[in-house]
């Protein structure tokens, strides 16, 4: 399947700092982050509601839905967004999120990183997910078989247009909004955190000091596991939705 | 032309890992086999083309039956380069069939276990499953396929697995098609993106 369209690995192009615009997975690299596995202590066993199954199991967004085509399959494509949705519902649970708020932060994940451009420093693509939230939120709620209300848009959308800003780089106005949707903020900011140990450079993995989520280093070992299997899976020739699903039911999540 | 002999179980994780685990233990490991399947639902036959992803070819396969109407599937398949399974989806899709296509990712492995070939699989669709297939050469007697199917079953028993009814095969493949048409509905009935 995907393999990224050099010669060179990921991790090869990382050390070179010659990665390209649009990066994919490919088999040393998968294997470089399979041995480079951190020692991690196991993450207990998630008990999803119904719902948030349900939803995952929608999460393999329609190809139309990228701003860039090119990035359905690449590190920020379908799979990086199913596992941040996952992610993302398994942190609402830890903290007690009512059926609202674990659905609004499920489809904020679902859909953070649809407009991106490419997959380097692509700076304002988390607003211009927001926008697109905007103008298209009947069909993206509708998706998941739920009613887009002006609460639910709202706050997915502040959550989509932070999750690229770090906390220490808010603005006045940044604040304000933060506050007023910070729980789904913060599930959607450490979901997509965790999901980084697809990166190609360990400096770049998970780091506790750019969230605020008291149980992100209790699902560590889970987000790893669900990286290592869904891109082993879409490696042996998996479309990336299955390939996602798969982890997900290798993990008993959905 | 050849006749399979298959039959079907579905099971959850914990059975999968029992499963495979004792076919490592006690049976024949054949390797991994991951799919990418498009197949057509025909009235009365199935069509599929098939990427074989781990094993790097691909065939196009045209069964004699569906899913649920007896054990005996007669194919006709032939191999096709894998560079050629855009063209002949796109091929089938143009000659009118596109309405009856569906696609299923298989993470699969096969084992082989007293003479029975068990390919042990995931799909969205049917989750955690297993497909057991003996394989008879065309013209078979009517015995041969009694005594095929009696070899499953026996194979089934020992390894503790509750083989599907050709009734709960016909009723789960009825289900995958109505939820599937109704997929492609709502999504096509969905407003477009702006």
């Amino acid at each position: 399947m995907s393999t990224t369209p050099t010669t060179a690995s990921l991790i090869d192009l990382a050390a070179r700092g010659q990665l390209p615009l649009h990066q994919y997975m490919d088999r040393a690299t998968i294997d470089w982050i399979t041995t480079s596995r951190p020692d991690l202590q196991p993450s207990p066993q998630p008990a999803l509601r119904p719902i948030a199954q349900y939803l995952l199991r929608r999460t393999g967004l329609p190809r139309d839905w990228m701003a860039e085509p090119r990035l359905y399959d690449s590190i920020h494509g379908v799979r990086h967004a199913m596992r941040t949705a996952a992610l993302a519902a398994i942190l609402a649970e830890a903290n007690g999120l009512d059926d609202a708020d674990t659905t609004t932060a499920i489809v904020a994940a679902a859909v953070h990183d649809c407009q991106r451009h490419h997959d380097k420093d692509d700076r304002g693509h988390g607003e211009r997910a927001a926008i697109w939230l905007a103008a298209n939120a009947d069909t993206v709620w509708g998706r998941f078989d739920l009613t887009a209300t002006p609460r639910r848009v709202t706050r997915a959308a502040t959550a989509i247009r932070l999750h690229d800003v770090p906390y220490g780089a808010f603005s006045p106005d940044d604040q304000a909004d933060y506050l007023r949707s910070q729980i789904i903020c913060d599930v959607v900011k450490a979901a997509d955190a965790l999901d980084r140990y697809r990166l190609p450079k360990t400096r770049w993995w998970p780091n506790a000091q750019h969230v605020k989520e008291p149980a992100f280093d209790t699902f560590r070992s889970l987000a790893f596991d669900l990286v290592s299997i869904s891109e082993k899976a879409h490696l042996a020739g998996a479309h990336s939705p299955a390939a996602v699903l798969y982890a997900l039911a290798e993990k008993e999540l959905a | 032309m050849p006749i399979e002999i298959e039959m079907r179980a579905r099971f959850d994780k914990e059975a999968r890992d029992q499963l495979v685990d004792r076919l490592k233990r006690d049976g024949e490991d054949l390797g991994p086999d991951d799919k990418h399947i498009y197949f057509y639902v025909l009235p009365d036959q199935l069509l599929k083309v098939t990427d074989n992803t781990a094993a790097g070819t691909a065939k196009i396969t045209l069964k004699g039956s569906k899913i649920g109407q007896g054990a005996a599937f007669a194919e006709t398949e032939f191999t096709i380069a894998p560079a050629d399974v855009e063209a002949a989806v796109k091929l089938f899709n143009a000659l009118g069939f596109e309405g009856a296509m569906h696609e299923a990712s298989n993470l699969r492995h096969n084992f082989r276990f007293d003479g029975v070939e068990i390919a042990v699989k995931w799909s969205e669709a049917w989750g955690y499953h297993a497909e057991f297939e003996v394989l008879l050469d065309d013209g078979a007697p009517d015995a041969a396929h009694a005594e095929a199917a009696a070899k499953i079953t026996d194979v089934a028993d020992e390894l503790g697995v509750t083989l599907m009814t050709e009734q709960e095969l016909a009723e789960f493949t009825a289900a995958f098609e109505a939820a599937e048409k109704e997929r492609k509905e709502r999504e096509r009935q969905a407003a477009p993106i702006r």
